[in-house]
């Protein structure tokens, strides 16, 4: 064993507990940290929970499509009406004739 | 030296097991985003198929009401049409007249026969009732007797034929027979209209 003076053990004593005490405060540094980045992560999970604005553009660009769709097949059904209405108006008379012809025949 | 680096280990298993907590959150958040996103999607296409199978079957009924309207509308041009036909006495009509006369003697199974008809066409028929009288027993293979009767005229165009005693009658009015044409013509008013031979 080396032989040590009391002051040399008084130092070293000293320099145990300074360093005891920066090993106490870095783990609470630490905590203090990790406590921080616990409630960060919380905070993210919560926000993304609760953020309907993302919901809410792609509900509207749904409803958008939605429409869109709609209002092609109302286009569609439009014009086949259209075509329907000339079409018949062109053969109104073929079929008004074919009705007379029946009405006025001897029929089987 | 050595305890300095120990300090900072200290730290630096924080700072990463924060970073760690972080980048976790961020993956749990992105998570709970996609099957959010997912769901709402999943289910916003289901109401999707909903409504534009609906809007589908709207425009269907649309379709098919209109079809509707322009065969009601041939039918009512045609019964516009035959009415002045009948007013007119148009000789198409009259001698329609004499057509369904026939038609109606050969259905029914008696032999003495009386027929109704409007006073004009009445005033028409008469003349012409013996002839109508032999095509009758010719078509029927056995003689029949046919005869007006004028106490109660129609008010119609056509005529109703029915064995003396009422026992069987034939409503061969333009009425009736619009009616009958409605039923058995429907298909081919539709195709006639729709289809057609014009291009």
């Amino acid at each position: 064993m080396m032989n040590m003076s009391v002051e040399d053990i008084g130092k070293l004593v000293k320099q145990e507990k300074d360093h005891e005490a920066k090993v106490r405060k870095a783990k609470e540094e630490a905590g203090r940290i990790i406590q921080e980045a616990e409630m960060k992560a919380k905070q993210i999970i919560r926000e993304e929970a609760e953020n309907d604005n993302t919901y809410d553009s792609l509900l509207k660009s749904e409803a958008m499509r939605l429409d869109g769709e709609k209002e092609k097949l109302n286009e569609e059904r439009d014009r086949e009406m259209e075509r329907l209405r000339k079409k018949a108006q062109s053969n109104m008379d073929e079929a008004v004739a074919l009705v007379v012809n029946y009405v006025l025949s001897e029929q089987e | 030296m050595i305890q300095d680096a120990e300090i900072q280990e200290i730290i630096d298993d924080a700072k990463s097991q924060a970073k760690r907590l972080i980048d976790e959150a961020h993956i749990k958040a992105d998570e709970t985003r996609k099957k959010e996103t997912e769901k709402i999607l999943i289910d916003r296409r289901e109401t999707e198929k909903r409504q534009i199978e609906s809007a589908r079957f709207e425009g269907k009924k649309k379709i098919a009401n209109i079809k509707f309207k322009l065969i009601e509308m041939a039918l009512a041009e045609a019964s516009k049409r035959l009415t002045t036909l009948a007013e007119k006495q148009d000789p198409t009509y009259n001698e329609s007249l004499r057509k369904l006369i026939i038609e109606a003697g050969k259905a029914v199974t008696g032999q003495e026969l009386e027929l109704v008809a409007n006073k004009k066409d009445s005033t028409f028929l008469k003349p012409k009732l013996k002839g109508i009288e032999k095509e009758i027993s010719a078509a029927k293979g056995s003689p029949v007797s046919l005869r007006i009767n004028e106490e109660r005229p129609l008010s119609t165009a056509g005529i109703i034929l029915r064995t003396v005693g009422g026992k069987e009658i034939f409503n061969n009015t333009i009425e009736a027979r619009m009616t009958r044409a409605r039923q058995e013509l429907l298909v081919k008013i539709s195709q006639t209209l729709f289809e057609g031979t014009k291009r």
